[in-house]
């Protein structure tokens, strides 16, 4: 199976953030079922098909038409994942959604008479096989030190940033996708298994990194606000002839306006701001919000 | 933060009125999170009344904003033609061309479109009519009478004493012009009798702006003004000179403060005096207040002839009477309000009518200005060419141009002022909103015996703010005690000064008598000359005197052979007695502000340190029964900053004591026996029978003297305790009282929270999951308005 990389040479999106086969995989997972999350289902799921599209044409030209027919189907979805998840790098967070989600596709199957039984076989050993690999994982994030980990990541992830990767995005569009490749990845780890107070020092790290990025970005004074518009428009030209727009509105398609209005500004809709969205914002401002927004989304 | 984002700005701040009102109304809607207090129980930190209220308030902020209220202050001059300019831009003859100052409240008149027939409503009449009883009880005194007395020798004030005894006049609204006028003008001559009749007029509850009476009228000129711009509203206002009454002034200039542009209107034909120092005063004044947002109207500029100033050197001339960088040429319309007016009449007239009246006084001068001699009867068969001319005669006034300057200026302003508002109440709600939903929050995770602890620490804390406040109370009194004393000592050396002052004049005086008497001695009695006086006047009682001397060193009586000399001498006295109640009152002064910045020390040590250790001390229990909230206590510092203006208020005092003493001079007892009238009260007489000796007995001075100074210094003390002494006690009273509140409010909800406790588990277990919910939004709520109000204060 080919990464994603070398499945969308044109995405500047697919080549930059690594966090999109982890979603890619989940969204992939969580769609198996027959009793579908409603939220997800009606919210438009261009992008992620295309995704899938994508990856599918070039993993096999040879069983592109049979791959079409079976896509939707179950059995073949789970062939789909369990090649998925052997062929793509994926993170703990990723594994351990998938393999919450089969859990739950076993206990359903076995609640539902006659069903397939080669079907039931196949979820079978595709769940143990998810479960070894999180468990193995697991023990291994266990031995080597998580917080270590989850620094090198943040700062990974924010000399991309600062040599200007992201540059193509809104600002608040740009400390957004930083944010989710670290929450998918080991800097999420530490938030979501790390002791409270690592959680609140790297979630403090964070928002003065970001910050300081979005400051250096803005070119504006400390502190100073502007326009919340100016934080989430498109610079003129660049909007049209890329993906990052389908990208980041798939990225944050898990927001909703009430709980998460930085990130809906930035990923969803920005031309009606929600209530709770300043209509001036500092780069603080953003910065902090968009952090307890995504990474709070974990202590939930 | 540029004044371009004034929008922005007042977009922010709508949201965050929105936000904060949703949120309230969720904790009104779900169950549990507000109580209902009931009569006679403790209130809590929060409930359903106060956060009903609280909508209720923040929706007037709403209003504000989207109104945006220009409130443009006119302020002129002495005679500069302030009414007519008013006139001018509303269109309509809508004040009175008054001849006297007027120091009536300001008044209000707003643009409302579609609004034909003016109205003004007076919506705070209650304490007129206190004002009303209250004059009627003073004139059934004995001091009232007598002053009534005096009043009526004037016919003029016959009139005035009326007003108290007919109160149908006063009503909430009035219609039409001369209803209008005749309610502007009964309130005038109110606060002139009042004046007369030593009775306060209520200025204090006029201070807010939206107290004032109210003229709704559409100006017709502004009909097509961008409704975006919110509403206009002119002030007018007695200038800070003009009012004379210091409570007017201190509103005055704090309504000038507060005007979203202030236009002062000056004549142009005094601007060409260049020693008019009075006129410069007055600009600089208001200058002071308003600068960068004052205009200037150089009002009868079409008076102009070709040897006065071209309206360039005006616009040099008037920013130099300012100092430097307060205004500039370009804020400097030298222009005419009788052509807007005319010229405005006219047009509004021709709206509704092919021509105009050829009998109205004021059409001939709109024909006289706009067409020179031309007929109007000719003239008036062409509308067009009329309303042209009108066109081109407001036009001419350049009151167009600066009134759609002024506008744009005080837009921002207004919008600035709007935000400011609502900014200060937004983060009021959020702080009280946040720290209620966190005590009864974290009030149901803890346990009910901490608890227990909580609620018996606070009433054992409650207990030390009453004898905290005791403590205070006793150095206030004893502060004010000093006060007293130290006034009385000043009293007292004043009499003594004035006392051997009288005594040295007498001297001096008697002796220049001797001097005179001695010179006369070798005269012949019974000269011609006066005994031709005698007999004309039918007396000989002092010729008798004069002829034999009876100067007598100890008799009270002084002689003076002069009118001239008599009078001279009583002036001296006068004069002197004058700058020592001066010097007398510029010695109290600072022995006040020593006392008051003694009292701030002493409330500093006391009751600052005591009660903030108290503050600290029930957050730190709180904080130890694991409560994260920290409660905020009225802050001291407030205190400080109040008795910081009470420190300004000797100021105040002696302004107003000094202007008491003028006031006297020119037209009271002192003014009077200045003047040669009620002589007797001022000990000099002046023998009818003998034009060439004047007497006056020293004892009826002295007697007049003390009895003067006496009252002066009564009303001083008064002053003193009604604007240093009262505001003090009910200053700590004030901080005291909300202290205490705020602790018996945060004990009563913890009483709810053991209340909470006794519900079952699951009902406890989604009142936290709801408190929890609710209070998420509290914190960027107060974040937001917070940096909202810090954003406007450079703007205001």
């Amino acid at each position: 199976m080919t990464t994603f990389k070398e499945a969308f040479p044109a995405s500047e999106a697919c080549q930059i953030l690594t966090c999109l086969p982890e979603k890619f995989i989940v969204d992939f997972a969580n769609g198996i079922d027959v009793a579908q999350d409603h939220l997800r289902q009606q919210q438009d799921r261009g992008f992620f098909l295309r995704l899938k599209e994508g990856i599918s044409g070039k993993a096999s030209t040879r069983q592109q038409a049979v791959n079409a027919a079976l896509l939707d189907g179950v059995e073949a979805s789970l062939q789909w994942l369990t090649r998925l998840t052997s062929s793509l790098a994926t993170t703990n967070y990723a594994l351990s959604q998938v393999n919450d989600r089969l859990s739950s596709l076993v206990e359903d199957t076995a609640q539902i008479a006659n069903y397939a039984v080669d079907t039931r076989e196949q979820l079978a050993v595709l769940a143990a096989q998810v479960h070894d690999q999180f468990a193995r994982q697991e023990r291994a994030l266990a031995q080597l030190d998580r917080v270590q980990r989850g620094h090198l990541h943040l700062e990974e992830i924010f000399s991309n940033w600062g040599a200007g990767r992201y540059a193509a995005l809104p600002l608040a569009g740009r400390c957004f996708v930083a944010l989710e490749e670290l929450r998918w990845g080991a800097f999420g780890d530490v938030i979501r298994h790390g002791e409270p107070h690592q959680v609140r020092q790297m979630q403090d790290i964070l928002k003065n990194r970001a910050l300081a990025q979005l400051e250096l970005d803005s070119r504006g004074r400390k502190g100073e606000r502007h326009d919340t518009r100016n934080w989430l428009a498109w610079q003129a030209g660049q909007m049209p002839c890329n993906d990052w727009p389908d990208t980041l509105h798939w990225i944050g398609d898990w927001c909703n306006p009430d709980e998460h209005p930085v990130v809906w500004s930035t990923t969803q809709q920005y031309d009606t701001l929600p209530l709770r969205m300043p209509r001036l914002s500092s780069a603080e401002r953003i910065a902090d919000s968009m952090v307890d927004e995504i990474f709070s989304k974990e202590a939930i | 933060m540029h004044e371009n984002n004034i929008a922005l700005l007042c977009d922010e701040a709508e949201r965050l009125l929105e936000l904060n009102i949703h949120l309230l109304q969720k904790m009104i809607d779900e169950p549990n999170v507000l109580t209902d207090t009931k009569q006679g129980e403790g209130s809590q930190l929060f409930d359903r009344r106060k956060a009903l209220k609280r909508i209720e308030e923040l929706q007037g902020e709403q209003l504000k904003i989207s109104r945006k209220e220009m409130v443009l202050a006119v302020v002129g001059t002495m005679k500069a033609g302030k009414s007519t300019t008013i006139n001018a831009l509303v269109g309509k003859e809508i004040l009175p061309n008054r001849n006297r100052p007027m120091t009536s409240l300001p008044t209000l008149i707003r643009h409302v479109p579609g609004k034909v027939i003016p109205d003004l409503q007076l919506n705070n009449i209650e304490p007129i009519h206190a004002l009303l009883l209250a004059l009627q009880k003073q004139i059934g005194t004995a001091k009232g009478k007598a002053l009534v007395l005096e009043l009526e020798r004037d016919k003029d004030n016959r009139e005035l004493l009326k007003i108290p005894f007919d109160t149908r006049w006063l009503k909430n609204t009035y219609s039409g012009e001369s209803e209008i006028f005749a309610c502007l003008g009964a309130l005038n001559d109110l606060v002139r009798l009042a004046s007369a009749l030593h009775v306060d007029f209520p200025f204090d509850a006029y201070q807010d702006v939206h107290e004032l009476p109210v003229i709704e009228v559409e100006f017709s000129h502004l009909t097509g003004m961008d409704d975006s711009h919110g509403t206009l509203t002119l002030l007018d206002t007695p200038g800070p000179n003009e009012a004379r009454q210091p409570h007017l002034k201190e509103m005055m200039r704090d309504q000038l403060q507060k005007a979203s542009a202030v236009l002062a209107v000056m004549d142009y034909t005094q601007l060409t005096s260049e020693a008019d120092e009075a006129v410069r005063t007055e600009l600089n004044n208001i200058a002071g207040v308003s600068a960068g947002r004052l205009f200037v109207l150089v009002n009868k500029f079409d008076q102009k002839d070709r040897n006065s100033d071209s309206a360039e050197t005006v616009k040099q001339k008037v920013p130099a009477m300012l100092k430097e960088g307060m205004l500039t040429g370009e804020r400097v319309y030298p222009g005419s309000s009788r052509y807007a007016y005319l010229a405005n009449r006219a047009l509004q007239e021709l709206k509704h009518a092919d021509s105009l009246s050829l009998t109205d006084e004021w059409v001939d001068d709109f024909v006289k200005e706009t067409f020179g001699r031309g007929k109007k009867e000719t003239l008036f068969q062409n509308k067009e060419m009329v309303v042209e001319g009108a066109q081109g005669l407001w036009k001419d006034s350049l009151l167009d141009t600066l009134i759609t300057e002024v506008i744009q200026a005080a837009h921002a302003k207004a919008a600035a002022l709007a935000v400011d508002s609502a900014a200060a109440k937004l983060v009021q709600n959020g702080e009280n909103t946040h720290e209620y939903l966190s005590v009864r929050h974290e009030g149901l995770l803890s346990s009910i015996q901490s608890l227990q602890t909580q609620i018996s620490g606070l009433l054992g804390d409650i207990e030390n703010i009453a004898s905290c406040q005791t403590k205070v109370n006793n150095v206030v009194t004893d502060a004010i005690k000093k006060i007293e004393s130290e006034s009385d000592a000043l009293l007292k050396e004043a009499e003594r000064e004035l006392k051997s002052g009288l005594d040295t004049y007498f001297k001096h005086g008697k002796r220049q008598e001797k001097q005179a008497l001695d010179a006369r001695q070798p005269q012949v009695t019974g000269s011609f000359f006066s005994s031709m006086l005698n007999s004309l006047t039918g007396t000989t009682r002092d010729n008798m005197r004069y002829q034999h001397p009876d100067f007598d060193p100890s008799s009270p009586e002084m002689k003076f052979e002069e009118q001239s000399k008599a009078i001279e001498f009583i002036e001296k006295i006068e004069k002197s007695v004058a700058d020592l109640l001066n010097t007398t009152e510029s010695k109290i002064k600072p022995t006040l502000s020593h006392i008051i910045q003694e009292i701030e020390k002493s409330f500093q040590s006391n009751a600052v340190g005591s009660v903030s250790q108290i503050a600290s001390q029930i957050n730190a229990r709180l904080e130890d029964g694991g409560f994260s909230v920290k409660i905020n206590f009225p802050n001291v510092n407030q205190l400080q900053a109040n008795l910081a203006i009470q420190t300004r208020m000797t100021n105040l005092l002696e302004q107003k004591s000094f202007s008491q003493t003028k006031r006297r001079r020119s037209d009271s007892l002192w003014g009077k026996a200045c003047g040669f009238f009620n002589t007797s009260d001022w000990g000099w007489e002046e023998y009818s029978v003998n034009v060439t000796r004047s007497v006056v007995n020293i004892k009826t001075i002295q007697k007049a003297v003390t009895q003067q100074t006496q009252q002066h210094f009564n009303e001083l003390k008064e002053s003193i305790a009604t604007q240093i002494n009262q505001p003090i006690e009910q200053e700590v009273t004030t901080f005291f009282t909300n202290f205490k509140h705020k602790v018996e409010q945060l004990r009563n909800t913890l009483i709810q929270s053991t209340e909470d406790h006794k519900n079952n588990k699951q009902e406890q277990e989604q009142l936290t999951g709801l408190l929890q919910t609710l209070n998420k939004l509290t914190p960027e709520m107060i974040r937001d308005s917070k940096v909202l109000k810090e954003e406007l204060e450079p703007m205001l």
